[in-house]
């Protein structure tokens, strides 16, 4: 008998649709996955507060966080890509360094994000 | 897109005209307001950056509503966009109430209400007065008091909405890293309540309307009534 450790994953059909945020952290110093991560928390907990948050499932994705280029994708909810938008807005200061966090766009698919987003040159100042 | 309030070293802000620019060009904006205060004396011409519009932004902060009359008569022909300092009931009203007025700040600045009613909202809308979402209020305040913000900003929207009067989405931002681009600000409006669309009119299409409408009377192409549509005897 075999003894199932984890629920299975749910089929397509069953998941909540998602979209995915490319951004780009402009600052005079480097920031890392961490950081970023801990910053988006804060901001999310207290713009939307504890009861909102998890509705927006906001999800950060590590392995597509690019430290050199200071670019990532973010994972949201269909109908909190707004909620996501001023939450990053509302970051403007990550372990004492000043940043800017700009929306690069939004899409549907992480492939799409990927290509369209993280693929391009980096924009400096 | 555009952000009508933007303030650098000529007035409140920390960062020179041109760090400023650099900044918004980088974040997609179009033009950026170049806010100056104005107390009688003249304003000096703005310094020209390429790639960006810098729009002459005056903002006139009177102690009364004599004061308010007297400074955006004196300012009118010297500012693209003219503004008033809000947060005072009888400035915000009196604001309202003139059409030399471009823009009102922050009207719920400073204060537990939203420093505007139905009959400031139904003036603004006559008068075409746009009312200011400030997003440097937001970015600054924290907890109870953003809550306070957040809720006079609802409030304003609301009115606006109803009695058909014109919002403006600006960063307010003092450095450059107070800088947001456009669709950003338009975010934070659409989640206050106004629907999306037009959300991100209140800082791209309502701000150059207003731009190219000031700039038209300021080189004597339009008037009260009357606009200059074809200006081919100028080119001949």
């Amino acid at each position: 008998m075999i003894v199932m450790t984890k629920p299975k994953i749910l089929p397509p059909s069953m998941r909540s649709s998602k979209r995915y945020l490319a951004f780009e952290i402009i600052s005079d110093a480097t920031i890392t996955y961490n950081d970023f991560v801990n910053a988006v928390w804060n901001s999310m907990l207290t713009f939307l507060g504890e009861f909102t948050t998890p509705q927006a499932k906001v999800w950060v994705i590590q392995n597509l966080f690019d430290e050199k280029s200071q670019r990532g994708i973010i994972k949201c909810g269909t109908n909190y890509v707004e909620h996501t938008r001023v939450v990053l807005s509302l970051i403007n200061m990550i372990e004492e360094k000043k940043v800017i966090i700009k929306i690069l766009g939004v899409t549907g698919t992480i492939k799409s994000a990927k290509n369209k987003y993280l693929a391009g040159e980096v924009n400096e100042l | 897109m555009y952000d009508l309030h933007v303030h650098t070293n000529l007035s409140i802000g920390e960062d020179p005209v041109q760090n400023v620019a650099e900044m918004a060009k980088r974040l997609g904006i179009k033009g950026i307001g170049i806010a100056r205060y104005y107390s009688g004396t003249a304003i000096g011409e703005l310094p020209g950056v390429e790639g960006i519009d810098l729009i002459n932004c005056v903002i006139i902060k009177p102690s009364n509503v004599n004061e308010l009359a007297e400074l955006s008569r004196k300012a009118r022909n010297k500012a693209e966009i003219l503004m008033v300092h809000g947060g005072n009931y009888e400035i915000n009203r009196a604001a309202c109430e003139n059409s030399m007025i471009d823009v009102l700040c922050h009207p719920e600045l400073g204060r537990r209400d939203s420093g505007l009613d139905h009959v400031c909202a139904r003036a603004a809308a006559d008068n075409e007065v746009a009312l200011e979402i400030n997003f440097r209020e937001i970015l600054e305040s924290y907890r109870r008091h953003r809550t306070y913000v957040l809720s006079s900003m609802m409030k304003n929207i609301k009115l606006a909405s109803k009695y058909g009067a014109n919002i403006v989405t600006a960063s307010g931002a003092v450095s450059r890293w107070g800088l947001r681009s456009g669709r950003e600000l338009a975010s934070i409006t659409n989640l206050l309540g106004l629907n999306l669309g037009d959300a991100i009119a209140t800082s791209s299409t309502i701000p150059e309307e207003m731009i190219t409408k000031n700039r038209n009377k300021l080189a004597n192409k339009e008037w009260l009534g009357v606009k200059i549509v074809d200006d081919r005897d100028d080119k001949a």
